[in-house]
């Protein structure tokens, strides 16, 4: 029966904390919470191109892929914050099929963006830069939404949360980023864009990494 | 440590009314919680840790944090996961403490200098280190399988669940697991 006796230390410090708490919602409601931001990249970033420099809009069918990217981008915010409850956890498997699917519709969406533009070496790298920043300025505010969420929670493999929240983030960006992009090589796409997710990929996995080390054991969530 | 109990569904759905009620502030059914998990929690410890006193701050420390986290858990979600996702938090936290802050690893000491205990008796035990040894040698993928299992008590269903694999793949993993540590343990005695 010893074995089974809650030690006093144990007792005293429960029986002094306890009040009642509410489950955090489902992660699929979670990430709906984040409409909002997906909203703000999605539209946000044309209506600022455009007001930055005159630009056409895109085109509606775009527009709808962008849409259908957003949405695409919450259901990998959602893996994020499922990870992030203890025992309840990933398999490899379904981290890879989400990776590849990850992979799959960003380039079939990207694929149907505006033609190639013939440009020389320098504008080339120019608005890869362009692209890059602008991505940067607008998705790394919105990544400290889903990094606080994930934060309330106790995730295991904390580098892979943070690294699936900045691919959900990413991927938002870039919905929003296709619609004003003047090119749409694949090289350009690859290098630009793909290159913004991937370090949003690596800046989520890094704070959350940071957050963890840092978090007070001993703090409420 | 037993195997899955015949009565699981019913012991989970038990685990499962007393979550609740702990989150609605019921002290009572932390103590039930407690006296239903403490064992397997520190089960799961003494199998991954080599002193008796490391494993009971672990196991302390697990319900502690089970008891900050309280919030993150979801009913009707099965607990016993949960608990041990939390047990591995714990473990992972410990590990890190000792590499970064050594004057913090006294918590969580995993795999220092202490000495090698049996943790029923707190003697110094071969056997331990030789069956620690053993699942450490175990490759990954029927490990898992194995330590939910034989250690966790988990259904082949919810490990097939869990893992993302069939039944049967479960069961082989684990079926393996045990040949190979039965294969390691005989060398160990005949080398004896």
């Amino acid at each position: 029966m010893s074995q089974t006796r809650m030690p006093d230390a144990l007792f005293e410090a429960v029986k002094r904390d306890l009040h009642p708490v509410r489950p955090l919602a489902t992660p699929a409601r979670r990430a709906l919470a984040l409409l909002p931001v997906a909203i703000v990249l999605l539209v946000g970033m044309p209506l600022f191109w455009h007001w930055q420099t005159n630009a056409l809009l895109a085109p509606r069918s775009l527009w709808t892929l962008s849409v259908i990217e957003s949405v695409l981008s919450l259901a990998v915010l959602a893996a994020a914050f499922r990870e992030a409850i203890p025992g309840r956890e990933w398999s490899r498997r379904a981290l890879i099929v989400l990776a590849t699917i990850a992979v799959i519709g960003f380039l079939v969406v990207n694929a149907t963006s505006r033609n190639e533009a013939a440009v020389p070496l320098q504008t080339w790298m120019q608005w890869i830069r362009e692209c890059i920043s602008m991505t940067m300025a607008f998705s790394l505010p919105a990544l400290i939404a889903p990094a606080w969420l994930v934060a309330r929670a106790l995730p295991n493999r904390p580098a892979l949360t943070g690294a699936l929240c900045g691919l959900a983030v990413g991927g938002m960006g870039d919905a929003g980023l296709r619609l004003f992009c003047w090119d749409g090589g694949y090289s350009h796409v690859m290098f630009a864009h793909g290159g913004a997710i991937a370090i949003l990929v690596a800046m989520g996995a890094l704070s959350a990494l940071l957050v963890e080390r840092w978090k007070d054991p001993g703090k409420k969530r | 440590m037993s195997g899955p109990s015949p009565n699981e569904p019913a012991d989970e759905a038990r685990l499962i009314g007393l979550m609740a009620a702990y989150q609605n502030a019921d002290f009572s059914a932390f103590e039930q919680l407690y006296a239903a998990l403490v064992g397997d929690v520190r089960g799961y410890f003494a199998r991954t840790h080599r002193d008796h006193g490391s494993v009971h701050d672990l196991v302390q420390e697990t319900f502690l944090e089970m008891h900050r986290s309280r919030r993150t858990y979801t009913p009707p979600l099965p607990v016993r996961p949960w608990v041990f996702g939390i047990a591995r938090h714990v473990a992972a936290r410990g590990r890190r403490a000792a590499v970064l802050r050594p004057q913090e690893a006294a918590l969580f000491d995993v795999d220092g200098d202490l000495p090698v205990t049996d943790p029923a008796s707190g003697m110094p035990s071969a056997e331990a280190m030789d069956m620690e040894k053993a699942v450490a040698r175990l490759p990954d993928a029927v490990r898992e399988p194995w330590l939910l299992h034989h250690v966790f008590g988990c259904s082949f269903e919810s490990i097939a669940a869990r893992l993302g694999i069939t039944i049967m793949a479960a069961k082989l993993r684990s079926s393996r697991a045990t040949k190979a540590l039965r294969v390691a343990l005989s060398a160990t005695v005949r080398r004896a």
